[in-house]
């Protein structure tokens, strides 16, 4: 069957595809194994990694809506779903104190936040 | 006030070494539970500390982690890419009277703490090889 995949990020697809070369595998091919393997890996989540992930899900159900709503603001997300927007970082702590989150997987995020990319000069301290 | 150079835990070469208190976002949990622990400092690293995973969970971070499309991409010098967690929280030098907010990374496989760029941006240090102090002002 044929697909079209949105989003994919292009220094991944790169080297996804330059290996699948040096494989002698067709893009396809090479996905359908990607698949396989992240189907395996993920058949063995905790508790906690399935509450991360639909928290994760509800994140991104939420954010273009609060980006245009709320900039700047600060969010919460737990239980795979948003509880709360505040004003500021600490209030938000104190949502998670008040709501008794404290040690269960829970986002905290600030709308609109600006993502840099982190580098490493050295390689040796991360095995 | 000057800190005299330490091994670190990976590395046969004495290094620059902050003795920091790392605390969660409520601040009700610290590591360690009292005194401090040995911080590598790591220019070549541009976040603001990295800690390892058993550290970060035990510290509860997951209660107060950036949703996994805020965290930075993380690459390597030569490439690697890296997926990090990040989570807020506190980084003190009690010597100093430090305390600072700010985004704690861990990666599975790390086994030091560093104390990257971002964080020495707070600080006006001074590295004395000869010596082998690391001197705050």
């Amino acid at each position: 069957m044929s697909i079209i995949i949105r989003d994919v990020n292009k220094e991944v697809y790169a080297k996804f595809k330059a290996k699948a070369a040096e494989y002698g595998l067709k893009i396809g091919e090479a996905l359908t194994k990607a698949m396989e393997s992240w189907i395996n890996i993920n058949n063995t989540l905790t508790d906690e990694a399935i509450v991360r992930r639909k928290n994760l899900a509800a994140y991104r159900s939420v954010i273009r809506d609060l980006e245009k709503s709320y900039p700047q603001k600060w969010g919460l997300i737990s239980n795979g779903d948003l509880q709360c927007i505040k004003d500021t970082h600490e209030e938000i702590v104190e949502e998670i104190k008040s709501r008794n989150l404290i040690g269960k997987p829970c986002y905290i995020f600030q709308i609109g936040r600006k993502i840099i990319k982190r580098t490493f000069g050295m390689g040796s301290r991360i095995k | 006030m000057k800190f005299l150079y330490k091994k670190p835990k990976i590395s046969e070469v004495e290094a620059p070494i902050l003795p920091i208190q790392i605390f969660d976002d409520t601040r009700t949990h610290s590591y360690p539970n009292q005194a401090t622990t040995d911080a590598l400092v790591d220019t070549g690293y541009d976040g603001f500390i990295m800690i390892p995973i058993k550290i970060f969970d035990a510290l509860n971070l997951i209660s107060s982690e950036l949703p996994q499309d805020q965290v930075s991409m993380a690459e390597t010098i030569v490439g690697e890419h890296l997926e990090l967690r990040t989570a807020l929280g506190y980084v003190e030098i009690p010597k100093l009277k430090i305390s600072l907010s700010l985004e704690i990374d861990t990666y599975s496989n790390c086994v030091e703490i560093l104390l990257g760029r971002q964080f020495l941006e707070y600080l006006v240090i001074t590295l004395d090889g000869q010596q082998k102090e690391l001197i705050i002002e």
